[in-house]
């Protein structure tokens, strides 16, 4: 019986682990912005990348 | 007898006036400006308290209001209140039947409507051109190598006026300096700088809703020429302040002090 | 006047920028409505990459306009800044929805673009430029349509306010007037600049209603390599005289696309975009009608944004816009019967006209969150709101110029006068208490009118501010210099006190 019972709890408590885990990492990715932070550096890389104006066309 | 400040901090000059609680004026100061504003109005509050007897810092003033260019840095006042509404409220003190002004600054110019309570009814504001600006008579004197004070009567000897035609303060000194190398006469072009900048003016007032009943305020305002100009301009004829138009604003501070500190009271 | 609080709404904020460093606390039930509706829009924006991950990357790393939709999560969040219970709901709602048809509007250029290789889709696109309705598309099933200046200018602009300028720079680096307006300027220098994606089988121009746009549709003109027509319907203000060559002129641009394209102009299909259009235009009335109560929930920017979509990008092609449009009605009838106050810091209701900032697109949320001004009426959103004709094909084409004479930036700025001058009917009407005029510097459009409209407010006395921007470029007005000319007719002509006395002065000049 607590054979039965561990068999099913002990993969349920590993899948409801991972899921907190996971529900807990995308909550501190919405709080902390960190979504926004990652794109705004991203978008920093890329304007460098993408600047192909020379220096003396520039005001 | 208790006593309230106003302080008006310009680009060019500080101003700082006391009333006493009818609203009468104890003392009053006008003093060029420094780079730092809080200096600037540190001195001038000072040099103002030291014309009123029984007052001896700003801590015997009832309450202060500071305002101008530099109003947030008027390290003693209570409050700060636009300068546009103080100048409302300081031409309103003086003469209510004042309905609009045209406050000629050290770097802006503004209209201003006024509402018959004293406050702003609405304004105009050109604060990104030196054009037309104390800033432009300052630079207009500089090139006939006289002061303001004898630059500002120059033009009421002239019979015409030479149009100038440039809209910016730079050019407009190149275009002087041109004609009086032409040998025009020089109270004809003064008279020529008067009328562009009353025509400015005339654009401010219109934009405010001014229709009748004009004063000016501000350092230009004691420029005769171009008070002249603008009657001219406007068709309108200049209502004189029994104040020096140039402490408008920081009577204005000095009144809404004088009702707040009032109130609190 | 007001003191700055010890503790303030932007120590949320890195200095400088708008970019937050945690995001607003809402209350349990709002936040939880928030997070929801943030997963949705993250899952909307990865649909960019997901589609063609290796042209997006390519894309990507080419095009310096592509880059600032990376920062529409944060968009997203400016402009439902001052909303609150049903209101949030429905800022995210419109805001998911222009986000959706953004990615797609994008996977589309991406997918047909032959800089990255030959493809079936680029000769089945025709491009309209200027915010001109691409409704026409409606009658040719096969073919797509494609917008390109609010993608490359205003749209980019929103998600970085920064995007613009340098586009900008390189036409004014290459000798053409640089006082002209910013909006079309910006794909002039994205096509000197080579950025134009490579694709079409034809362009639509439209007489967009300035020199700066005829200036710049020739340099696009050229650049692009694809054959084009002028689409200048005429714009003179609900002229019946007009109507021959209306109707004759969008005959021409039909035969146009059917030459380049070899398809035949099908006006069942036609009529049945048209009707959708009615459609649309029919739930912006019912909405409008819902905005005159002071219970009207909607925040007035993603609504602009949702308008300005369903005008120039969708006009009855997109069923989805009817769709969310049917929804957002049922929530303001909701709020509205049931006395729901979603507004609650409401002080004074404006109406605002004129071209607002894409730089500071978010500029009404600000005047609520600061001031308690709610946004009620953006003049705008009410470009082209009238019916087309569902059955009589002369009618039908009459209908078509005339959505192209009142399209955005044309009804309010430009045709003549009395149009201009229907900002104080919808005043009144929309009960309002002040007005906010985007003064666009680069914008001749109104410029004549302006002492009309200043010395009619006068008369009536109805407070009128004009707030001065240079549309794209932030380093001639920057938001700064927006807010202190709102804060000085705040304090001076209204009277008023901020309501957050943090949000008077602040630094947002560095990015996004």
């Amino acid at each position: 019986m607590k054979k039965a019972i561990l068999l099913i709890c002990k993969p349920a408590g590993v899948l409801l682990g991972v899921a907190a885990l996971g529900f807990g990492a995308i909550q501190a990715v919405y709080w902390l912005n960190l979504d926004n932070k990652f794109m705004f550096v991203l978008h920093r890389i890329l304007n460098k990348i993408t600047d192909r104006v020379p220096r003396d066309r520039r005001f | 007898m208790k006593y309230y400040g106003g302080c008006d901090v310009g680009s060019t000059y500080t101003k700082a006036v006391i009333v006493d609680d009818t609203g009468k004026i104890a003392a009053s100061v006008i003093q060029r400006s420094r780079m730092n504003a809080a200096e600037s109005s540190e001195k001038a509050m000072a040099d103002c308290i030291s014309q009123v007897p029984g007052i001896n810092s700003t801590a015997d003033l009832g309450y202060i209001v500071g305002t101008g260019y530099g109003r947030n840095r008027v390290p003693f006042a209570d409050e700060n209140v636009s300068e546009i509404s103080c100048h409302a409220m300081g031409v309103h003190t003086v003469d209510p039947t004042v309905k609009a002004i045209i406050d000629i600054g050290g770097q802006d110019v503004k209209g201003i409507a006024v509402a018959p309570d004293g406050t702003v009814k609405n304004f105009a504001m050109n604060d990104k051109c030196a054009a037309g600006t104390g800033r432009f008579y300052e630079a207009m004197a500089r090139s006939f190598e006289m002061s303001l004070e004898e630059f500002s009567t120059l033009s009421l000897k002239a019979k015409t006026a030479v149009p100038i035609t440039a809209q910016c303060t730079v050019f407009a000194e190149s275009e002087v300096i041109a004609l009086v190398g032409e040998g025009k006469a020089p109270e004809e072009i003064a008279a020529g700088i008067q009328m562009a900048v009353a025509r400015r003016c005339f654009v401010m007032a219109k934009k405010a809703g001014a229709v009748n009943s004009i004063t000016l305020t501000g350092g230009c305002a004691k420029n005769e020429g171009l008070k002249k100009a603008i009657e001219k301009v406007l068709k309108i004829k200049v209502t004189e302040l029994s104040v020096d138009p140039q402490l408008m604003g920081a009577l204005g501070a000095a009144e809404f002090a004088r009702r707040k500190g009032g109130a609190k009271a | 006047m007001a003191e700055k609080k010890a503790n303030n709404t932007r120590r949320r904020f890195y200095n400088g920028y708008e970019l937050a460093r945690w995001r607003k606390w809402r209350g349990f039930k709002d936040s939880w409505v928030d997070f929801r509706e943030w997963l949705t829009e993250k899952k909307i924006s990865g649909e960019l990459i997901k589609a063609d991950p290796v042209r997006a990357f390519k894309a990507l790393t080419y095009y310096h306009w592509l880059a600032p939709y990376l920062g529409s999560g944060s968009m997203v969040d400016r402009t439902i800044d001052d909303a609150h219970g049903e209101a949030l709901l429905i800022a995210h709602k419109y805001m998911q929805f222009l986000l959706k048809s953004n990615v797609e509007a994008l996977i589309k250029i991406i997918r047909a673009d032959e800089r990255f290789g030959k493809n079936e889709y680029a000769e089945k696109m025709v491009i309209f430029e200027q915010d001109a309705s691409p409704i026409l598309i409606g009658g040719f099933p096969n073919l797509t349509n494609a917008v390109e200046e609010p993608y490359f200018g205003i749209l980019a602009t929103a998600n970085d306010q920064h995007a613009g300028h340098y586009f900008t720079d390189i036409i004014d680096s290459y000798g053409l007037p640089s006082d002209s307006c910013r909006n079309s300027s910006v794909v002039c220098g994205v096509a000197i600049d080579d950025q134009l994606p490579y694709y079409g089988a034809c362009l639509v121009t439209s007489n967009a209603p300035c020199d700066s746009s005829v200036m710049n549709s020739s340099v696009v003109e050229r650049r692009l390599k694809v054959p084009s027509i002028q689409g200048c319907t005429p714009m003179r203000w609900k002229d019946e005289d007009t109507r021959e060559y209306a109707i004759a002129h969008v005959k021409e641009v039909i035969k146009f696309i059917e030459d380049c394209t070899g398809e035949t102009f099908d006006w069942d299909a036609f009529f049945k975009t048209v009707r959708q259009y009615n459609e649309e235009t029919r739930i912006q009335h019912e909405l409008w009608e819902l905005a005159k109560s002071p219970y009207y929930p909607v925040p007035s920017v993603p609504n602009l944004l949702y308008r300005s979509f369903q005008l120039s990008f969708s006009s009855g092609l997109n069923e989805n816009c009817a769709k969310i449009g049917r929804e957002m009605l049922a929530i303001c009838e909701k709020c509205v019967k049931e006395k729901i106050n979603v507004r609650p810091k409401t002080r004074h209701r404006t109406l605002v006209c004129g071209a607002p900032s894409s730089y500071y697109m978010h500029f009404s949320t600000w005047m609520y969150e600061c001031w308690g001004v709610n946004t009620v009426c953006v003049l705008n959103n009410m470009s082209h709101h009238e019916y087309i004709d569902e059955n009589d094909k002369e009618e039908a084409l009459w209908g078509v110029a005339q959505l192209w004479e009142q399209a955005i930036m044309r009804r309010h700025l430009v045709g003549g006068y009395e149009n201009m001058l229907e900002l104080f009917e919808e005043y009144e009407r929309f009960n309002c208490d002040m007005i906010v005029y985007y003064d666009d510097i680069t914008c001749k459009g109104s410029k004549t009118m302006t002492g009309i409209i200043q010395d009619t407010a006068n008369e009536k006395g109805i407070p009128l501010v004009w707030i001065a921007h240079d549309l794209i470029d932030p380093r001639s007005i920057p938001r700064s210099e927006m807010r202190k000319q709102f804060n000085d007719f705040m304090f001076t002509v209204m009277n008023e006190q901020p309501l957050d006395a943090s949000l008077l002065e602040f630094d947002d000049s560095k990015g996004w």
